[in-house]
């Protein structure tokens, strides 16, 4: 269905493209000429690696249409009509510089001659269709002005039937959603299914008993958003969503080339992170911050310290060896490309490296134009990095008020533009392209660069002004997935042409008003969205609506959603009472060596009890085991969203691990402090600490009826299993 | 109400019979769909079904083994000239202290360090033309094995899982044995940006007996009797939560986990366990004979887990190729540890059928240069060196491109990294350019915009 809509609007296009521009009157005697000498030349001897039916095409020249003769190659025009001295075909037919064509055999020096008189005819060529370029047609800047995600996000009204469901604007955006296709929206859900929602979404960990407690009990009107205002006033809440932002970061504590040079002052980042989530630093600047806080004002030094970890951003890069690699340089400016724009906009500017974006009106010198502007700024790898990776030099760090120091960024002495280098290889160089941003999202309004410095502050400006028809709408989207397990637009890093399209469009651009409305508030953002009616859905099955919508598209029931690594890990210990609720001083890379290697710190799982989003994130080393096998983002790529894979090694690991079963037998132990208890009481309190709910009648029944057969051979054995197995179920990973 | 012994009893009926029983249709190919290791349809007829790769760390030199260089005896002691990334500019060319012999039918010429290996020659198609990228060890390594050094990429291993499934579903469909820890280390089999169920599952590490290997979580702590009871109490568990939420594939997929990991436990261990062997095949493969022990016992575990169905299976030798002095000690040493296992493991997957459809790959990161360095080594070669292919519907007793006349550059059908992985893949029945993975707004493959696959070595 989008892939229609895609391609019925590359052929409404087609009469806009380039090669319109040289439509001429046919010549009878120009065709003539291009038949009898033009045509059966390249057909045998260019279209082996130059026709759309080529095996491999070769340097993206297309010479089996018209329009791709003209439209040239992957490093420009080949062919200038009427002006065969400015057409370099001409130069490699005659082999004359290193592209030479055909290249084994040089063609007769007579039809050589011919080309040059037909490009003097003007190129003359009846051949009809539009340049096939793999079938593909990228979409232009005045075409992009159409596309959903380039335009600025308008208010709409829904319109639903049923008045008294919705609580929220947010509700009847759905509703109308709903309506339209026929479905009935679900019961709410009960009061424990819903805490233990809130507490994972928000803070990600379980409730404990006395959270439960409470909330089971309040009876007032707005019970739920007192649990909400609590829980995002809780240093775990930044814990949490720090986390998800650090994803998009590649954050890790090395660089992960063969000598894995550790970062030991990234966690200052870490830590930067995870304060401005509970500070709820307003988007817009937390963006700021991160590109350019080393050329914002600042209002005191705490301010300025703030400003200058922020830029750790892009310094955090995973750094490839500098020996024997001539495109090293570009390579790291590839991933501050890459962070930026998919980070923030949700746009793939780096396939821009190489070429023309495919698909999106992203050109190789609006790339270029980004990358000047990397290129005058310095990365402030930190003193240590340089050290073990040959060639990449040393380069120092930012210095705080107190003395300590972060990486980051800082201007260059002299901003450079940078050329065009042609398939991205820094050998062949091309034009330069003045620094600047991608002329599909520039306005009138965009700020201008100031020539002598790097541009990155009017970058950070640029990316963060009103008018920036996507940046805000990607946040939303992706606060929205947070929270129901997928976005309206159900590709979070891209949210190009080839990306999805929203699910609910107005909503979506009702919510991206609404956040910049809000001072950029993320916790504002977030608790609007909570105390819809539609997030405090239960996820009951209903056959009616399944079948019309069994993806969920629509929300008429709350996904059911896989817990991320980190929740999983931070549940157990929680459940079994070890977790260590203090944010870590420092890094637990501990005395930090010069090099990691490939076996990194070793699992620090198995020694400390703090969050996981504090434990070491080593490049190209083994991550800690349980986080790696579900599913934590890796840290080399920006992971907007993360993989659910169900595999053998994870069941393996909650029935056979010594940590399953550590944390099972402490959980246990805590079990048997209940000693007033009897069994059945103790099996629904090891259900509510581990589920947040009480066992039902058959929980109760199956576990006694296990606990007495498994308890002859050892009745503390029999407790711990039993406790394994509410760790290890299905339940326990999953929120309703 | 779904009992414990009925539970003991439906999974005896073989992985995905209870989990499908009772749903219908559409429901059981959303449960289907997630199993992402269920067997998959190439792009065209495969020749080989599953692969085995003898991995050589550090650059095994071509021009005393697989690359016969009459000329290199007869220039002995001329100066080269080299450029670019070749390395060794203005050293002398150093003959190889060993013989060639023709051997099998065909007359391949193979070094006579390999009195076993040489006797399956008719098998072997020889690779006389690789060239790579970089001449260091961890970009070249990070290369052959994910086809890109300075980014993150899917290994070779798991885009053929991505792309095939897997054969057994008792077993990983991707195994590596004795992998590296540097070069690369875990992203040389890891997933990267493709589901984790595409990752290898690794058995031991370089610098650990093979024997001594184990993969993690494997035992458990229980007695058979205890965690057969703790199991059925966990699966009544999930199997309830399934029926209160009557439609749910990802609970689906966790009762399915289980299970697998429950057979796991049981058949992976069993194909590890190489004393089920005959004796007589144990000795022919050189276990528990010194030298070749070790190694012996790497490709005899890697025939037991291919012949069971695991697709990828990559064995790394547990010794170093990188011979910059000590030649003409080493190499022999080097060559004496897998000759008599490679050659038996040729000659075992015949014997039962495997090998026309189990493809085998040998080579390291790149080759070494035909001048010295110094009286007794050769430097990085990764402009011309050689591997081999047998087996899996290659054509063999035949060399398959060439090195100029001393062995430094690949001249005739250079075969670079990424066309090794459009080859293998084209072999395993799947079009390299057409094996693709959306990540981050485009497609991604294993071989990029790289990659023309040999169909000269094709039978």
């Amino acid at each position: 269905m989008k892939m229609q809509c895609v391609l019925s609007a590359m052929l409404g296009f087609a009469l806009m493209s380039p090669a319109a521009v040289y439509a001429q009157p046919k010549s009878t005697k120009g065709v003539e000429f291009f038949e009898a000498k033009i045509r059966p030349v390249l057909v045998s001897q260019c279209f082996e690696c130059h026709s759309a039916k080529s095996s491999k095409i070769k340097g993206g020249l297309l010479l089996d249409s018209k329009a791709g003769v003209l439209a040239g190659g992957d490093d420009g025009p080949i062919v200038v009509p009427g002006k065969p001295n400015q057409s370099r075909i001409i130069n490699f037919l005659r082999h004359e510089g290193t592209n030479k064509m055909p290249p084994k055999n040089k063609l007769p020096d007579s039809v050589i001659q011919d080309f040059v008189e037909w490009i003097a005819m003007g190129a003359p060529d009846p051949r009809e269709g539009t340049n096939p370029n793999k079938g593909y047609k990228t979409m232009t800047i005045e075409e992009a002005k159409s596309f959903w995600a380039f335009q600025l996000p308008k208010k709409t009204e829904p319109i639903v039937k049923n008045a008294a469901w919705g609580k929220t604007p947010i509700d009847r955006f759905l509703l109308a959603k709903m309506e339209s296709k026929g479905l009935t929206p679900v019961a709410d859900a009960d009061r424990h299914t819903l805490l233990r929602r809130i507490h994972f979404d928000l803070v990600g960990l379980p409730p404990t008993l006395d959270d439960i407690d409470v909330f089971v009990n309040d009876k007032s009107a707005n019970a739920v958003e007192k649990l909400i205002d609590r829980l995002l006033a809780s240093p775990h809440y930044g814990e949490r969503w720090g986390r998800h932002w650090l994803d998009l970061a590649r954050y890790a504590e090395s660089n992960g080339n063969a000598d894995n040079v550790p970062f030991p002052q990234a966690y200052r980042y870490r830590d930067y992170v995870i304060e401005a989530y509970n500070q709820d630093a307003p988007y817009d600047q937390f963006i700021r911050q991160q590109i350019a806080g080393d050329l914002l004002p600042a209002k005191d030094a705490k301010e300025k310290d703030r400003n200058l970890t922020a830029t750790g951003l892009l310094a955090l890069t995973s750094k490839p060896r500098a020996q024997n690699n001539p495109d090293f340089k570009y390579d790291l400016i590839a991933d501050q490309i890459d962070v930026t724009t998919r980070a923030v906009l949700a746009m793939s500017v780096m396939c821009a490296r190489c070429h023309d974006h495919k698909f999106d009106p992203i050109s190789t010198k609006d790339y270029y134009s980004m990358a000047g502007v990397f290129d005058s700024s310095i990365m402030l790898f930190g003193n240590n990095a340089g050290k073990g990776a040959k060639g990449a030099k040393a380069t120092g760090y930012h210095t705080l008020s107190d003395g300590s120091q972060v990486m980051g960024v800082r201007d260059a002495v002299n901003a450079t533009d940078v050329s065009v280098l042609i398939r991205g290889e820094a050998k062949q160089v091309g034009a330069k392209v003045a620094r600047g941003f991608p002329k599909v999202l520039v306005t009138e309004a965009s700020p201008k660069i100031n020539r002598a410095k790097s541009g990155r502050l009017e970058m950070a400006e640029w990316l963060t002004a009103k008018e920036n028809p996507l940046t805000a709408r990607v946040a939303v989207n992706r606060i929205w997935m947070h929270l129901f397990g997928q976005g309206l637009v159900r590709s979070p890093d891209n949210f190009g042409s080839l990306g999805e399209t929203p699910t609910h469009p107005e909503l979506l651009d009702y919510l991206a008003i609404r956040f910049i409305e809000n001072g950029w508030s993320t916790k504002k953002m977030i608790k609007e969205i909570m105390l819809t009616r539609a997030y405090q859905l239960s996820g009951k099955h209903d056959a009616a609506n399944y079948k019309i919508d069994p993806d969920t598209m629509t929300l008429w029931r709350m996904p059911t959603r896989r817990l991320e690594a980190e929740a999983i890990r931070d549940a157990v210990l929680t459940v079994s009472g070890k977790l260590n609720r203090e944010p870590l001083k420092g890094t637990m890379l501990g005395q930090v060596p010069k090099k990691l290697g490939k076996k990194g710190p070793g699992d620090v799982t198995d020694t400390s009890n703090h969050r996981s989003v504090y434990l070491a994130m080593v490049r190209g080393a083994p991550l800690p085991e349980i986080l790696a096998l579900f599913d934590v983002a890796n840290p080399n790529l920006v992971v907007a969203q993360r993989e659910v894979t169900t595999v053998p090694a994870q069941a393996l690991f909650m029935v056979n691990s010594p940590f399953a079963s550590a944390h099972a037998k402490t959980f246990a132990q805590r079990l048997q402090a209940y000693s007033s208890l009897d069994d059945a009481a103790k099996v629904n309190v090891a259900y509510l600490i581990a589920l947040g709910r009480p066992a039902s009648a058959a929980d109760t029944q199956r576990a006694l009826a296990y606990l007495r057969e498994a308890g002859t051979s050892g009745e503390n054995q029999a407790w711990t299993n039993f406790c394994q197995t509410l760790l290890a179920s299905a339940e326990f990973r999953y929120v309703q | 109400m779904f009992s414990r012994r009925n539970f003991l009893k439906t999974t005896s009926c073989g992985f995905g019979y209870m989990a499908f029983a009772g749903l219908s249709t559409q429901q059981a190919a959303a449960a289907a769909y997630q199993n992402p290791l269920a067997p998959k349809a190439g792009h065209f007829p495969a020749r080989a079904k599953r692969i085995i790769f003898l991995c050589m760390r550090g650059g095994p030199t071509h021009v005393d083994t697989f690359d016969y260089k009459p000329a290199l005896y007869r220039d002995h002691g001329r100066t080269v000239s080299v450029q670019g990334t070749e390395r060794g500019n203005g050293r002398t060319l150093l003959k190889s202290p060993w013989r060639f012999i023709p051997s099998g039918q065909s007359g391949l010429p193979i070094s006579e360090l390999f009195p076993h290996l040489s006797r399956q020659a008719d098998d072997i198609c020889l690779l006389n033309s690789l060239n790579t990228t970089v001449p260091n060890h961890p970009q070249s390594f990070l290369q052959l094995h994910t086809g890109e050094f300075r980014f993150t990429r899917p290994s070779m291993g798991s885009w053929i899982i991505y792309g095939l499934g897997s054969e057994n579903q008792n077993l990983p469909g991707y195994v590596t044995v004795s992998p590296p820890a540097d070069l690369g280390g875990a992203q040389n089999y890891g997933n990267a940006f493709l589901p984790a169920s595409y990752q290898a599952t690794r058995i031991g590490e370089q610098g650990t007996a093979v024997q001594q290997a184990r993969v993690g979580n494997l035992s458990s702590p229980l007695s058979q009797a205890a965690q057969r009871r703790q199991l059925d109490l966990l699966q009544e568990m999930n199997q309830e939560l399934l029926q209160r939420s009557q439609v749910n594939p990802d609970i689906e997929g966790v009762i399915n986990s289980y299970e697998l990991g429950f057979r796991m436990q049981t058949s992976l261990p069993e194909l590890m366990d190489i004393s089920r062997e005959a004796q007589r095949t144990k000795d022919m493969y050189g276990v528990g004979a010194g030298q070749t022990n070790d190694f012996g016992t790497q490709c005899l575990m890697a025939r037991r887990l291919s012949e069971a169905g695991v697709r990828f299976v990559e064995v790394c030798h547990n010794a170093n190729w990188d011979t910059h002095g000590g030649l003409s000690q080493r190499v022999p040493q080097l060559c004496r540890q897998i000759d008599q296992p490679m050659g038996a493991l040729l000659a075992d997957l015949k014997s039962r059928g495997l090998l026309e459809d189990t493809l085998v790959m040998w080579g390291g990161e790149f080759g070494r240069t035909p001048h010295g360095q110094g009286p007794d080594g050769r430097d990085h070669n990764a402009a011309g060196f050689s591997m081999w292919l047998a087996g899996g519907g290659v054509k063999g007793g035949i060399r398959y491109g060439a090195t100029d006349e001393h062995g430094i550059r690949a001249v005739e059908n250079p075969m670079h990294h990424h066309d090794l992985h459009a080859t293998v893949l084209a072999l395993m029945g799947i079009d390299h350019q057409r094996l693709v993975y959306r990540y981050g707004g485009r497609d991604y493959s294993l071989t990029d915009i790289h990659g023309h696959v040999a169909t000269g070595v094709m039978a």
